[in-house]
């Protein structure tokens, strides 16, 4: 080992705290970082710069808290800038109070939301997955062979498998995609905002009904 | 929704679109602060209709689903107007209500459009989030390409890039052989010439491709019609034979 490289190292040692780190990655990542990659990035880093892997044996729960506590304290600042997890991968976004000032500088359009019918058709997929063509049509009382397809080109669903329903259906899902795409840390995250809506929620429905009756 | 209101000007349509007859029909329900498990079906079924006969005369093609929901609509309304059987007892009465289906269809199709305005705030709250680098925080940032999110279509996808990429196997050019009505014409008298009289079927070898029948029949009527050869037939569905005018006069 050649002097600059020690001399480096040294300032790897005495530079950083585990929040400084992790912070810059998620920075400098072209792609929204996961917890998984940053430990076995310390985990390695540990292992061939003994002197320098002071975080090696750091784990997933102490990573998450310390980004949290990075999150945390980025809200309290005025600064225009979150850190957030988005489908368990974590990166900066800017606060959506200053997307009209950076769309202007960016000299963009707003980007093109999803139609009705993709919408209802995605929240379908959401709230009942996995679920066949079939039993998202008849919740819709419409044909949604067009909208799904262009929602699995957009990535937004998939196909699961099949279903061992007669002629074996294929299944879909929601993707990491579909939460990237509306911001969200995973698909609890959505049934919490209404859980009223999952494949059990069913029954309030039923029980509305014999109120009724 | 829809009006067709008569003014000095012509008409003033204004046309709302839904998604299927049970956006329609939750539309109508919602509009008259109807309660969505004691519909009127009677009205409700007159409404949709309309609606129908407005789309109708604006030339404006509907899915098929309208019609069949117009049926259904029309089969509870008729199934209302009968006297049920089983009037003995008032529970009965209840199971029997011919709307149930139709309410809990209604109900469940709800639920799931009032979540689409969550998704929807969702979405447009996003679409005001970049990430560093200027892209639109709702993009695909690539970083979710994981192999759990692949599916049987990305798949099929790739598998067709590599057909694609292959390069196609050498293959021997096979030259398309062009006929032409001069050269059949040539080939034609040249047989008379040599025959005398030939037989018409002796002009259409039974090998033969199409093409060439084709030509050699077009040169044929060009021959006719230019009064060089005459085509004879002793009698019906006997052998058409070709001979040449004025042999003695060339």
């Amino acid at each position: 080992m050649n002097g600059e490289e020690e001399d480096i190292l040294g300032k790897i040692a005495e530079a950083s705290s585990l929040r400084q780190i992790l912070g810059a990655m998620v920075f400098a990542s072209p792609v929204p970082l996961s917890v998984q990659t940053i430990r076995k990035t310390l985990q390695s880093i540990s292992e061939k710069h003994p002197e320098a892997g002071a975080y090696g044996d750091v784990s997933a729960y102490d990573i998450k808290a310390a980004l949290e506590d990075i999150a945390k304290d980025l809200r309290r600042i005025p600064f225009g800038m979150d850190l957030v997890e988005i489908a368990g991968a974590w990166r900066f976004q800017t606060q959506p109070g200053c997307g009209k000032w950076v769309r202007a500088m960016l000299k963009e359009d707003k980007p093109a939301g999803l139609s009705q019918s993709q919408l209802e058709t995605l929240a379908i997929v959401a709230y009942r997955q996995p679920i066949s063509r079939s039993e998202i049509e008849s919740i819709r009382g419409v044909g949604v062979d067009h909208t799904i397809r262009a929602l699995a080109e957009m990535r937004l669903v998939k196909v699961s498998g099949r279903s061992d329903l007669p002629g074996h259906p294929f299944l879909y899902v929601t993707t990491s995609r579909f939460l990237e795409k509306l911001g969200l840390r995973s698909i609890e995250e959505l049934y919490d905002l209404d859980p009223a809506l999952l494949r059990g929620g069913a029954k309030p429905v039923q029980e509305e009904l014999k109120g009724l009756e | 929704m829809f009006s067709l209101d008569e003014t000095e000007e012509g008409y003033k349509v204004d046309l709302q679109v839904f998604e299927g007859p049970l956006d329609l029909l939750l539309h109508l329900i919602r509009k008259d602060e109807l309660d969505i498990y004691d519909i009127p079906i009677g009205e409700i079924t007159r409404q949709y209709l309309d609606y129908l006969d407005t789309m109708k005369r604006l030339d404006i093609t509907l899915a098929g689903e309208f019609l069949v929901m117009a049926a259904t609509l029309t089969l509870i309304k008729s199934r209302s107007l009968l006297p049920s059987e089983g009037t003995a007892s008032g529970e009965d009465e209840e199971e029997d209500d011919p709307r149930l289906e139709l309410v809990r269809q209604l109900v469940e199709y709800k639920k799931y459009k009032d979540a689409t305005r969550t998704l929807l705030s969702l979405e447009s709250r996003q679409s005001e989030k970049y990430l560093p680098g200027g892209k639109a925080a709702l993009g695909d940032s690539g970083g979710f390409l994981s192999e759990e999110d692949l599916s049987v279509t990305d798949i099929l996808k790739a598998f067709r890039e590599i057909l694609k990429n292959r390069p196609v196997p050498p293959t021997g050019h096979l030259k398309p052989i062009v006929w032409s009505v001069p050269e059949k014409i040539e080939l034609i008298l040249g047989k008379i010439k040599a025959a005398g009289r030939i037989p018409f079927t002796a002009l259409f070898p039974e090998t033969a491709p199409n093409g060439e029948i084709i030509v050699t029949f077009l040169a044929l009527l060009e021959l006719v019609k230019r009064s060089i050869v005459s085509a004879i037939q002793e009698s019906e569905f006997s052998e058409i034979t070709i001979t040449q005018n004025g042999d003695a006069a060339r």
